[in-house]
């Protein structure tokens, strides 16, 4: 386990694993293995990905294939690439947003993540939640972003929209942490420390 | 969109909620995990629905790979009901249809349509009716459709009255007979039909800007269906027919038309076999829709004889019969009546007088209890005689959701709305509003018409009726009938839009009636005329009141007794005046908003119920019936009408012309 994750539960949207470490490792789910799990035939260690400066490198420690080649050693993922895990483990990985280094990851085969959410997020400095497609959660009916970001080892957030947090103990206002809820015009979420 | 559960709290033992999923027309929807890690869907159910919830009772066991299973229905702490369901990941057709504004490549479509299919003939195969099939509610899971919300879809056995209902449906996917409380398995053929051209085209056959316009395309607009191919124009075509016993008799049917290239082998679980004209697996009586007009009293001999009476009517005015042969049948079936007339009514006022005993006893007895059952519909089943008509029930929420819109779209200075009732307050509103200047105007108008109208009615009748033309005679019909349709005219146009009930009516026109009897007996004695009068029912003086007050008319004002000509005095005109506009609806006449501009109708109504006043009240006959027909035709002829094609316009905020 290399690094702290939460998971944003988007009403009306969709579940969203943000994972906030460098590296991630992803594979089949066991007490102290993937950050990244799926409930998949692959193996409890199957590779990594780690970020470095504005790209991510991925590092097969088990069989993996980028666009259909077959890696033999670490690569450099890029906007749009189909990962492959094993035999049938897809998924397609994005950087959405030009000015953010985060990227996202979403399974295109029919397998489940554990827990169970509809993309994963390699959080960098920021993680955008709104309507456009460029956002690294796409929320359709939304009107305003929400957007998470890191200030120091803090993870705080800002919205245009008048948004309220559900938590007394959150009494600093726009910082996140534990499990917490935010409500505003048109959304909810809330997040959860895992 | 907000949500009563965050994420995190476990209203149900044992599971602990995600996030909110999404709300449909019975409650929220929740991603939840189980404590062993199982992901369900939870719906919320409100209390109050417990109708509902014995749908969902008799589908809890249904199973089919094209249904979303249904696992268990479980009580909170605060009564509420949950649905726990399996939880579909995978995108809804709503999402996939989105991402093909063109129209999705035909083997992805079919590819969902025989899934959706498939499922729904096996939910028609055990009795149920899904009701609410739209792309919202089907969901493509690891490449097998999955169709939700179908346990909300009612049994059919139950449903057909448990009226509480919140889901009827998306108006894009309703069939036109749903707004007749009609619920047969046809309007999933129907829906099926809409989802098939939207998967194919990219978007839905009809389009509009509210409620009230999609509403109104389904009951009379035909789909643009050449943007399609064959076979599936003809598939469309056949599930889109508006009348449901023209439509592609099932969905099993649909599945046997398309190529066989696509069609699901050995699919469908039709007892029979897959016979396109296999029979009609679903034995439900089809209630016919009453009409609305029944609602406010079922007593069943009033509601049969009035509806007859409606439809006659309406079918006698809407008729394309030349106008002068309608008039021809009118006086040919008057004549009938009036030289047939006594033995007939012989017939009628005593069975008038059981009906009205019927009545009264029926009243007293049955009333109350009526009332308590219209009041808790929910409470329990109502028999089948006492529950209210699906369809009155529906007409409601299709009113009430109207006005809901309509409120919505007011705020956006855009009011288009689609019932009867609703255009009509629309316009009752739009009345209300018009300025004093713009009534007189109207008004003004009106009354010179009405005079023109008025004389030459009053010639024809003369002309036609009155033995040996009297100059007196013809003067004094023309003045009162004018007087007349002015005394219904002037109120009617002032009142306009504000009252809602008839009771002040009623009061003004019995005051302007007696205003009018006296006119009319201050001309007939200016005019030194004596009145003509056959005996077409009974000879003077011997009306139920004239007796009953032991008011009769005194030998001496009878004028010439053999010529059978008569003189009145004043409160015979005043009382029979007063009576006559008390006792009918006039204002209906002058109304903008009435069925036809002149309707013969309710003139040779108004003729009718004139020469019934008197029996009660002597007037001379046929002078009373002919001129109130004249006063009724004059009102109708000279008061201003908006034709039902402006309405709507008008009732969308143009102004008037």
């Amino acid at each position: 386990m290399s690094g702290k994750r939460i998971v944003a539960w988007v009403d009306g949207v969709g579940g969203f694993l943000i994972c906030l470490g460098e590296e991630v490792v992803l594979g089949q789910p066991s007490v102290d293995g993937a950050d990244i799990a799926v409930l998949a035939d692959l193996s409890r260690r199957h590779a990594t990905i780690r970020r470095e400066g504005e790209s991510y490198v991925l590092t097969p420690l088990h069989r993996a294939s980028i666009d259909g080649r077959v890696l033999a050693g670490p690569t450099v993922l890029n906007d749009g690439a189909q990962v492959k895990l094993g035999d049938t483990v897809r998924m397609k990985f994005h950087k959405p947003h030009a000015l953010s280094a985060s990227a996202v990851l979403t399974l295109e085969s029919h397998h489940k993540t554990e827990p169970a959410v509809d993309a994963i997020v390699l959080m960098s400095e920021s993680c955008i939640f709104g309507p456009q497609p460029r956002s690294h959660i796409c929320c359709r009916d939304w009107t305003d972003d929400f957007v998470l970001f890191r200030r120091g080892s803090d993870l705080q957030f800002r919205t245009s929209a008048p948004a309220e947090v559900e938590d007394e103990s959150l009494s600093t206002g726009k910082t996140i942490a534990g499990n917490c809820r935010i409500e505003g015009k048109g959304f909810a979420l809330s997040f959860e420390e895992i | 969109m907000r949500y009563a559960y965050p994420s995190g709290s476990r209203p149900l033992e044992g599971y602990t909620i995600k996030r909110g999923v999404g709300r449909g027309g019975f409650g929220e929807v929740y991603f939840a995990v189980s404590d062993a890690g199982k992901e369900v869907a939870l719906k919320l159910i409100r209390r109050n629905l417990d109708v509902e919830l014995r749908g969902v009772t008799q589908c809890l066991n249904l199973k089919h790979q094209n249904l979303i299973a249904l696992y268990d229905i479980r009580t909170d702490e605060h009564e509420d009901r949950w649905v726990v369901m399996e939880y579909v990941s995978g995108e809804s057709l709503d999402e996939a249809i989105e991402k093909h504004p063109q129209g999705m490549p035909l083997e992805l479509a079919m590819h969902w349509f025989t899934g959706i299919a498939t499922g729904v003939a096996y939910l028609h195969d055990h009795g149920i009716v899904h009701r609410d099939l739209k792309p919202a509610n089907l969901f493509m899971d690891e490449g097998t459709v999955k169709i939700g919300d179908y346990g909300l879809s009612k049994f059919i056995s139950c449903s057909r009255r448990s009226g509480q209902t919140e889901s009827v449906g998306t108006v894009h996917y309703m069939a036109p007979e749903i707004g007749n409380g009609r619920y047969g398995k046809e309007i999933d053929t129907y829906a099926l039909g809409i989802i098939l051209y939207e998967m194919l085209t990219g978007h839905v056959p009809f389009e509009g800007e509210s409620v009230g316009e999609v509403l109104m395309k389904h009951l009379t607009a035909e789909p643009d269906l050449n943007v399609l191919d064959e076979p599936y124009r003809g598939i469309v075509a056949g599930a889109m027919a508006k009348d449901p016993e023209v439509r592609i008799k099932s969905v099993a049917a649909m599945l046997d038309r398309l190529p066989s290239s696509v069609r699901p082998v050995g699919a469908v679980p039709m007892p029979n076999g897959r016979s396109a004209e296999g029979p009609v697996v679903l034995t439900v009586d089809e209630e016919p829709a009453e009409a609305a007009s029944l609602k406010e009293d079922d007593e069943p001999i009033l509601a049969a004889l009035r509806s007859g009476w409606y439809d006659l009517e309406r079918r006698f005015d809407e008729s394309d019969l030349h106008p002068l042969l309608k008039s021809m049948i009118v006086i040919a079936l008057v004549l009938v009546f009036v030289s047939s007339g006594i033995p007939f009514l012989g017939l009628l006022l005593p069975a008038a007088f059981l009906y009205l005993i019927y009545r009264t006893v029926r009243a007293i007895v049955v009333g109350p209890s009526r009332k308590r059952v219209a009041a808790k519909p929910v409470q329990g089943v109502p028999s089948r005689s006492e529950s209210p008509g699906i369809s009155s029930v529906l007409q409601e929420r299709i009113q009430s959701e109207t006005a809901r819109a309509t409120q919505e779209q007011r705020t956006k200075q855009k009011t288009k709305q689609f019932s009867r009732q609703d255009w009509r307050q629309q316009l009752q509103e739009h009345l209300a509003a018009k300025t004093m200047r713009q009534r007189m105007t109207e008004l003004v108008g009106g009354m010179l018409v009405a005079t023109a109208v008025a004389s030459i009615g009053s010639l024809a009748i003369c002309l036609v009726s009155a033995r040996g033309v009297s100059m007196e005679l013809y003067v004094w019909m023309t003045l009162v009938a004018s007087l007349a349709s002015w005394a219904v005219m002037i109120p009617t146009r002032l009142a306009e839009g504000k009252f809602e009930d008839q009771a002040p009516m009623r009061f003004v026109q019995l005051v302007s009636g007696a205003l009018v009897g006296v006119m009319a007996w201050g001309i007939a004695e200016a005019l030194v005329l004596s009145m003509p009068w056959s005996n077409i029912g009974i000879g003077p003086g011997s009306g139920m009141m004239d007796v009953a007050l032991g008011f009769s008319l005194e030998r001496s004002t009878l004028a010439d007794n053999a010529a059978k000509l008569v003189r009145l005095p004043l409160q015979v005109y005043a009382a029979y005046f007063a009576f006559l506009f008390a006792l009918l609806a006039w204002w209906r006449q002058a109304e903008v908003t009435r069925r036809s501009r002149v309707s013969l109708w309710s003139v040779v109504w108004c003729g009718f119920v004139a020469w019934l006043l008197h029996f009660v009240w002597w007037f001379p006959q046929p002078l009373g019936l002919l001129l109130a027909a004249v006063i009724a035709f004059t009102v109708q002829f000279s008061s201003v009408w908006i034709p039902p094609s402006r309405r709507q316009a008008l009732a969308e905020g143009e102004e008037v012309g």
